[in-house]
């Protein structure tokens, strides 16, 4: 008798167990999840106190375009002064700002494999259309064994696209 | 064959291929050996090819892939002489004491080989950049006749090679 009873209440805790668990994917399947920006803007790498090369300028914006475009997570991707975004509604926009570099060695990396490390830090901040920031990160491009200082700005890019394909 | 039909013939394929040259003839090799950085959607990053000046339009030709950027969409065009420069003045040299390294060049490459950045716009106003290198010194050339053909510059071709110190003016 005893037996069976506390076989009864296993059961029912059981059933209970899975009925919630039932009900609660149901309703989260039935919550409509809010989309995400389907375009986003980067704008042209700046440097407020840095005085960037041009060229390592370029290269850090192109790369970030391209590692964005990679990610797959906007269905548009618009450059710098394109003005087709300004016709967009749910377009963000992604301003980034040199804070600051330190050059390696790309011969002491070859070398070492150790020493000769090239680091550059960007401020990284992307916006809604209403100028609400919803990311707001310091990001830093790295070149660690071999190659050259381009390799950062890959680096950089790489980062940057993660972070984004990772924020709702 | 006769010597007067030889010559009448060699005169007459002149004539007919004459045209075909001339049109070449436009086309001014810029830079004869040049390895596309980054920045052209239609060439992969690495190509090897020249920069071909033609049509209003410097054309980079790697083989079966090729683009180009229109002249009068040229917004600015650096060599890595110029990006020295404009980092390695009296604000580069103060900031060099900040912390994080903030004044000190910072190149892309070691300095055995020439980068020359070209910015400029698409039909959007889109911004891109084309990053081209090539053997140290023909940067500066090919970014004069970009000049000469009329493209936008913010650091003269006049300053290519000009020392730091500037020259004592003449008293009349």
């Amino acid at each position: 008798m005893k037996r069976a009873t506390r076989f009864g209440i296993l059961t029912f805790l059981l059933g209970a167990l899975v009925l919630l668990g039932v009900s609660r994917m149901q309703l989260e399947a039935q919550t409509p999840t809010k989309p995400g920006p389907t375009a986003i803007q980067i704008q042209m790498i700046e440097g407020e106190e840095i005085k960037l090369p041009p060229d390592f300028q370029m290269a850090l914006y192109e790369n970030l375009v391209q590692e964005v475009r990679r990610t797959g997570k906007f269905q548009q991707v618009y450059r710098d002064g394109d003005k087709r975004a300004a016709e967009v509604p749910d377009l963000v926009t992604l301003r980034s700002t040199v804070r600051g570099f330190k050059e390696g060695s790309a011969r002491a990396r070859e070398v070492t494999t150790v020493a000769g490390a090239t680091h550059i830090k960007v401020h990284v901040e992307l916006a809604g259309h209403d100028g609400k920031v919803l990311l707001n990160r310091d990001v830093e491009g790295k070149v660690r064994f071999f190659g050259e200082n381009l390799r950062a700005t890959y680096d950089f890019a790489k980062k940057v696209a993660k972070l984004l394909q990772q924020s709702s | 064959m006769s010597r007067p039909a030889r010559v009448l013939s060699l005169y007459l394929f002149w004539l007919l291929t004459w045209p075909i040259y001339s049109g070449y003839a436009q086309d001014e090799i810029a830079a004869p050996r040049a390895q596309l950085v980054l920045g052209l959607e239609t060439v992969k990053p690495n190509a090897k090819g020249k920069l071909i000046l033609a049509d209003g339009a410097l054309r980079f030709d790697a083989g079966k892939a090729n683009g180009q950027i229109p002249i009068a969409a040229i917004e600015d065009v650096f060599t890595g002489d110029d990006s020295r420069r404009a980092v390695g003045g009296t604000l580069g040299t103060l900031a060099m004491f900040a912390p994080y390294g903030g004044g000190r060049f910072l190149s892309l490459f070691r300095s055995k080989i020439d980068v020359l950045t070209i910015k400029y716009r698409d039909a959007n106003g889109a911004l891109h950049g084309a990053i081209f290198s090539m053997p140290k010194g023909e940067a500066a050339k090919v970014k004069a006749r970009l000049v000469g053909q009329g493209a936008h510059v913010s650091i003269p071709v006049e300053a290519e090679g000009q020392s730091e110190k500037p020259q004592p003016e003449k008293k009349p």
